[in-house]
């Protein structure tokens, strides 16, 4: 039990099947406080679907999730154990926050709006200081000067940024970065990462990151978990993991992908 | 039979009397149709597989149905389980109960043109179903689709004459009075025609000028 309560993160045997298609295969996976988990593996290995779990953006199928050692989908209702209601989603999701691929800013709202929205209404955060805060988490990323642009007055790069700063002003503990820089421009990755080293330089915030960026894996993380087929084969330091793989699989992998950097 | 301007002169204000009625049914029953629409639209998504079955089926029939019997129905059939209104307010009801269906289709197909993003980050933001709906998914899903519900809106107004069955003084109703009293035709309703003709070229210019400017941004 103390093992358990010490990880902010545990997922335990874990079954997530979309029809016949097994996601995700008794899968296993702790995460502590504060640490750098990079998540790798081919596409259709089951990475995303780990990050959106957590996220509660899909159920699972069997298993247990619990994030700071509360279960998700069940809550303890007069020593009887019940399916999750709304208000205990709502508190344990105000734990996690997530980055997508797709950025999925609100199109409608410029970048200071995007930002506010959820402070203000979510976290009850005055107007005013949501958005001194959000100000302050623009000059963090880099777009001070951007507060009133939209989300179409904005490259790609500059979006990531912004979304990243709207998970971030919700105070998680956990942020989940589910290949964030895939639909950008080569030359806009590289802006977007170092926010992400930023990140993990100077706050304690657990990070689960998704990405296909070996080199840089390998510098932000403390740890990389290798998956496939719904299972993760490789579970260590980053240097281990890409240097000594203990599978056949990872090796052909990692091969690919550093073939094409 | 010759055109006579000056009959026509002397009716016009009567004719724009009814206009005003006319004009007045459309807003109304529209005004119904769009809080009915979305509330089907909305209720088509409930969690429960029988509710919003029976929502479908109920706003196909509506949709399915002649408008002219809805209205027939609501005003000889429903009085006799004690529900009478006047003649108008029962014709606005009818208009609206039968646009309802139509534009619940378009609130629809607007509500799932919203990328799935949106819902994902919404969720991940922690907000709630109701901030959800309002903030995010609604204010997306509306713009896009105003133009075709301006066309309803026109598709109504041209569909009130259906009100002179059930005796409310429309244009059509005060036509075919003024040519029952005269026993000329020609001018009330020729004049009808040209002032459905003006109301709907102005509408259609407003829609398009909305059309225009949605399609911009």
């Amino acid at each position: 039990m103390m093992e358990e309560d010490d990880n902010l993160i545990a997922m335990k045997g874990v079954w997530k099947k979309y029809g016949k298609l097994e996601v995700l295969r008794e899968f296993n996976l702790m995460a502590s406080k504060g640490q750098k988990l990079v998540i790798l593996g081919p596409s259709g290995s089951g990475k995303s679907t780990v990050l959106r779990i957590l996220m509660t953006l899909e159920g699972i199928d069997s298993g247990e999730v619990k994030i700071d050692g509360e279960s998700l989908w069940t809550m303890n209702q007069n020593g009887i154990e019940a399916a999750a209601d709304d208000a205990h989603l709502h508190r344990i999701r105000a734990k996690v926050g997530m980055v997508f691929q797709g950025f999925n800013l609100f199109p409608h709202m410029n970048a200071l709006r995007n930002i506010t929205e959820a402070m203000i209404h979510v976290l009850g955060v005055p107007k005013s200081e949501a958005r001194e805060r959000a100000m302050a988490l623009l000059d963090e990323v880099g777009l001070a000067g951007r507060a009133e642009a939209y989300p179409w007055q904005l490259s790609g790069g500059q979006r990531q940024r912004v979304a990243i700063a709207r998970a971030l002003a919700l105070r998680p503990k956990i942020m989940l970065f589910d290949e964030i820089t895939s639909a950008l421009d080569p030359e806009l990755v590289g802006e977007v990462l170092n926010v992400l080293r930023k990140l993990a330089r100077e706050t304690d915030i657990t990070m689960l990151i998704v990405t296909h960026h070996m080199s840089f894996a390998k510098e932000i993380a403390d740890r990389v978990v290798f998956m496939d087929h719904g299972e993760i084969l490789e579970d260590g330091r980053p240097e281990d993991v890409m240097k000594n793989p203990a599978h056949e699989r990872t090796r052909k992998f990692l091969g690919t992908v550093l073939e094409n950097v | 039979m010759i055109f006579d301007w000056r009959f026509a002169l002397q009716i016009l204000p009567e004719l724009m009397r009814a206009l005003l009625v006319t004009v007045q049914a459309t807003l109304a029953g529209f005004a119904i149709a769009l809080v009915l629409g979305m509330a089907w639209a909305l209720l088509r998504r409930s969690k429960s597989v029988t509710f919003s079955r029976t929502v479908f089926w109920f706003v196909e029939f509506i949709r399915s149905t002649p408008l002219l019997v809805q209205v027939y129905f609501m005003f000889f059939a429903l009085p006799e389980y004690g529900l009478k209104l006047s003649p108008l307010a029962t014709g606005v009801a009818a208009l609206g109960l039968h646009y309802s269906a139509y534009l619940s289709e378009v609130f629809r197909a607007g509500i799932e043109a919203v990328p799935r993003g949106q819902w994902e980050a919404a969720r991940a933001l922690n907000m709630s179903r109701y901030r959800t709906w309002t903030r995010v998914i609604l204010p997306q899903a509306i713009p896009p689709v105003t133009p075709v519900l301006g066309n309803y809106l026109i598709a109504m107004f041209k569909d009130t004459p259906m009100l002179a069955a059930i005796t409310v003084m429309e244009l059509l109703q005060s036509a075919k009075l003024i040519g029952a009293q005269t026993f000329r035709y020609m001018e009330p309703l020729t004049l009808v025609g040209l002032l459905f003709l003006l109301v709907s070229l102005m509408s259609s210019f407003i829609i398009r000028r909305l059309e225009n400017k949605f399609n911009t941004v």
